[in-house]
C-alpha cells in the first residue's frame, strides 16, 4: 500500500475532476470515490486481528490479504452499493470503483523486495505480477504530490462550480 | 419485497466475502508465480535449502555471521549480506539455507518511516470519515446511506 492520505486524496482528485463534467457526481459522491480509495487497505484489519487468530477462532484458513485483490474489493463495493437508495447505486458503485481502482494502480507502481508485487488481481490469477517497483509505501514524496495537486484541484473546482471540493 | 430482496443480496455479499476470505487462505507458496515462502514457513520450518524467501522483521545487530534479524511473530535468523542499523525495520527477498539467509534485495527504513507511513495514512482515514460524517448520513426509516441534503451539507 502506498499510504492512504496519497489514495484517498488522488480518488479526491479524480472524482473533483468529473464532477467538473458530469451533475451525478455530487460531493457526496466525490466522498464515495474516496472510500473506494480506502477500501483494498481494508487488509490492515489484520493489525487488529492477525488472520493467525482468525484462523484458530474459525478453526478455518483464513486471510485478511483477500481484501487487497480485485475479487474482496468487488464484493465490499457491491456491499458498499446496496447500502444507497436504489437510484443513488450505480454512480455510487462508480465511485467506489473510480477510487479502488486508483487504489490498485498506484500500488502496483510500489517498491517489492521480490520485485513481484502482490497477487492484486485474485482471485482471477494469484500470481504476483513483475512491478515497475517505482517508490516505496513509506516514501514522503507521494503524499507530498497529492497534497498539492488536490488543493489545485479543490481551487479549480471552486472557481468552476465542480463538487464543493472540501475535501 | 424490495426490502427482503436487499436482505438476501447482502447477506450473500457477506457469504461470498467470507468464502473469499477463506480462500485466500488456502493460498500456499508458489515461486513460479512469483508468491515466496514468508515469515510464517520459516517458523514453521516448512522452507528447504535453496528455497527463496521474502521475510520482514527487525535488525538487532551483527555477528560474525552476519545480521541478526527478528522476524515478525517468528523466530531469529541470521542475514548473510545484508547492511541494517540495530532497530531498522527490514523487508528482503533472500535464500534459506541452513537456517540463514542470504539477502538479494531488502528493503531497510527507519523505524520512523514506519510510524509517518502510519501517521499519514490514519490522517487520509480520518479526512475521509469527516467527509462521510458531512455528506451522508443513515436513514434509520430504510436502514439505508444517503446523501445528506445540499442544504444540509456544511461547505467547509
Amino acid at each position: 500500500m502506498a499510504d492512504l492520505l496519497t489514495h484517498v486524496l488522488s480518488a479526491y482528485v479524480l472524482a473533483t475532476l468529473l464532477s467538473l463534467r458530469d451533475d451525478r457526481v455530487t460531493p457526496a459522491m466525490v466522498t464515495a470515490a474516496m472510500v473506494g480509495g480506502l477500501v483494498p487497505d481494508l487488509n490492515r484489519l489484520g493489525l487488529l486481528v492477525p488472520s493467525s487468530t482468525a484462523e484458530s477462532i474459525l478453526g478455518v484458513p483464513f486471510g485478511w490479504d483477500a481484501l487487497l485483490t480485485v475479487g474482496g474489493v468487488a464484493v465490499v463495493i457491491a456491499l458498499g452499493t446496496l447500502l444507497v437508495p436504489r437510484q443513488l447505486r450505480r454512480t455510487t458503485a462508480a465511485m467506489l470503483s473510480l477510487g479502488s481502482l486508483s487504489h490498485f494502480v498506484l500500488d502496483s507502481l510500489l517498491l517489492f523486495p521480490s520485485g513481484y508485487t502482490h497477487p492484486y488481481l485474485w482471485p482471477v490469477t494469484a500470481a504476483g505480477l513483475p512491478g515497475p517497483n517505482l517508490f516505496l509505501s513509506s516514501a514522503r514524496w507521494p503524499a507530498a504530490v497529492a497534497v498539492v495537486v488536490a488543493g489545485s484541484t479543490w481551487f479549480v473546482a471552486r472557481r468552476h462550480g465542480g463538487a464543493d471540493g472540501s475535501g | 419485497m424490495r426490502s427482503v430482496r436487499r436482505g438476501v443480496a447482502i447477506a450473500a455479499c457477506c457469504t461470498l466475502l467470507l468464502v473469499l476470505l477463506v480462500g485466500y487462505g488456502t493460498l500456499t507458496p508458489d515461486p513460479a508465480t512469483g508468491r515466496f515462502p514468508s515469515n510464517g514457513a520459516v517458523a514453521a520450518g516448512t522452507v528447504d535449502t535453496g528455497d527463496r524467501v521474502v521475510v520482514a522483521g527487525t535488525a538487532r545487530g551483527d555477528t560474525t555471521e552476519g545480521t541478526v534479524v527478528d522476524l515478525d511473530g517468528g523466530p531469529r535468523v541470521v542475514v548473510r549480506g545484508l547492511d541494517a542499523a540495530p532497530g531498522a525495520d527490514v523487508w528482503l527477498y533472500g535464500i534459506y539455507r541452513d537456517g540463514s539467509i542470504r539477502n538479494v534485495r531488502a528493503i531497510v527504513r527507519a523505524p520512523w518511516e514506519i510510524t509517518y507511513l502510519y501517521a499519514v495514512s490514519l490522517l487520509g482515514g480520518l479526512l475521509t470519515l469527516g467527509r462521510v460524517v458531512r455528506t451522508w448520513r443513515v436513514d434509520t426509516d430504510r436502514w439505508q446511506v444517503v446523501p445528506r441534503d445540499r442544504g444540509e451539507e456544511s461547505d467547509g
